[in-house]
């Protein structure tokens, strides 16, 4: 027994044979306006494009590097300063006690010496000793330095 | 999330760069269409539109458009706003869609160049046209696409973009509307004008009757 099967795809013509032409000019329009407007970029476009993707993602691991060095130093140097303080502290604190502390007095000895002696050969090779002052302007020019990179990174990360 | 590229999306941003070239693919040439009516020149659209793409890659890295419902209506606003920022920079002066938020007065002046395009480049091309084309004298299907053709490249930014951005990008008036920055009443209004001096155009040129062979 053979089966037909009709496959309706327009219902509504069955009931309006009649077409609507203006409808249709107007879609007719639409679909060459459409045509019209489709522009097609160059065929290695995508190619171009994805070797920029890959250097961004270079340049992104790179920050991710050179953040976590920076971190590290960063960390190293604070903790290095707070164990500083400390002992500074615990060292000041021994001496007002009146307390015997020849270890101690030796070790504050030997570093006021070192820093005697860089300083010394600082002023004989550039010209300038080693003071409270020009501690200070040392530690401004770092923060500087410090401030400016951070600065230029995140310019160049908005642009 | 009913974002199609929602998977694409956690791919990349989970490092799988090479997925980036899957949205590209697909978006490169309705972004292409955008960027070039801007421009105009092909090197500068296509320029822009590298730009416009690492944009939206690094949104998806950073997650910027979380919260977003469609990559396609965020990044064709991308497109558009680089495209515009790239010709202000490249002109160094008022970039000419600068018209698009303004009054009323700027339908008179799309209608202007319209009219005038009609007048001097249609009956030229289309008659240029005729000549070369056999002595039947029924119009072709080709004929009128060449003019709808020759008509879309001649009218102003102010309607161009709208049109790419309706019938290309597949944006919906209110998305245009928020992109451009016009009351959505605007839109409609360019969208339907273009059409219809369009369709002017052609049934001053052809009987209703004879175009409909090509429907």
């Amino acid at each position: 027994m053979k089966i037909f099967n009709f496959n309706i795809s327009n219902f509504y013509s069955i009931f309006s044979p009649m077409q609507d032409d203006s409808k249709n000019i107007d879609s007719y329009l639409e679909e060459n306006i459409r045509i019209s407007l489709k522009a097609s970029a160059s065929p290695n476009f995508s190619l171009e494009l994805m070797k920029r993707v890959e250097l961004e993602k270079e340049f992104a691991k790179e920050d991710v590097k050179t953040e976590r060095i920076v971190r590290y130093i960063i960390g190293s140097l604070t903790s290095l300063m707070v164990v500083f303080a400390i002992i500074i502290g615990f060292v000041m604190k021994t001496n007002e006690d009146g307390k015997e502390i020849s270890y101690f007095n030796s070790l504050i000895n030997t570093f006021s010496t070192f820093v005697e002696n860089v300083s010394l050969t600082a002023a004989e090779t550039f010209g300038f000793a080693f003071n409270f002052e020009t501690g200070i302007v040392i530690l401004l020019i770092m923060v500087c330095v410090f401030l400016f990179s951070f600065a230029e990174k995140i310019i160049f990360r908005k642009s | 999330m009913s974002e199609p590229y929602s998977e694409i999306i956690n791919k990349i941003r989970n490092g799988d760069s090479a997925e980036f070239r899957i949205i590209a693919d697909e978006m490169k040439d309705k972004a292409f269409s955008l960027t070039i009516k801007i421009l105009k020149s092909k090197e500068e659209a296509e320029d822009s539109l590298q730009e416009a793409f690492m944009k939206l890659y690094r949104a998806i890295i950073e997650n910027q458009f979380e919260a977003r419902a469609k990559l396609s209506t965020y990044f064709y606003s991308i497109v558009y706003n680089t495209a515009v920022d790239n010709y202000k920079k490249l002109k160094s002066k008022r970039f000419s869609i600068v018209s698009i938020d303004v009054d009323d007065s700027n339908f008179e002046e799309g209608d202007d160049l319209l009219k005038k395009y009609y007048e001097n480049e249609i009956k030229q091309s289309v008659y240029e046209e005729r000549h070369e084309m056999s002595s039947d004298k029924k119009i072709s299907g080709r004929e009128v696409e060449k003019i709808i053709k020759s008509y879309i490249g001649h009218i102003p930014e102010q309607y161009s973009v709208i049109l790419t951005m309706f019938y290309i990008n597949d944006l919906s008036h209110e998305e245009i509307s928020d992109l451009l920055k016009l009351p959505i009443g605007t839109v409609k209004n360019r969208i339907f004008r273009a059409k219809a001096k369009l369709k002017d155009i052609i049934l001053k040129k052809y009987p209703e009757e004879e175009l409909l062979q090509y429907v």
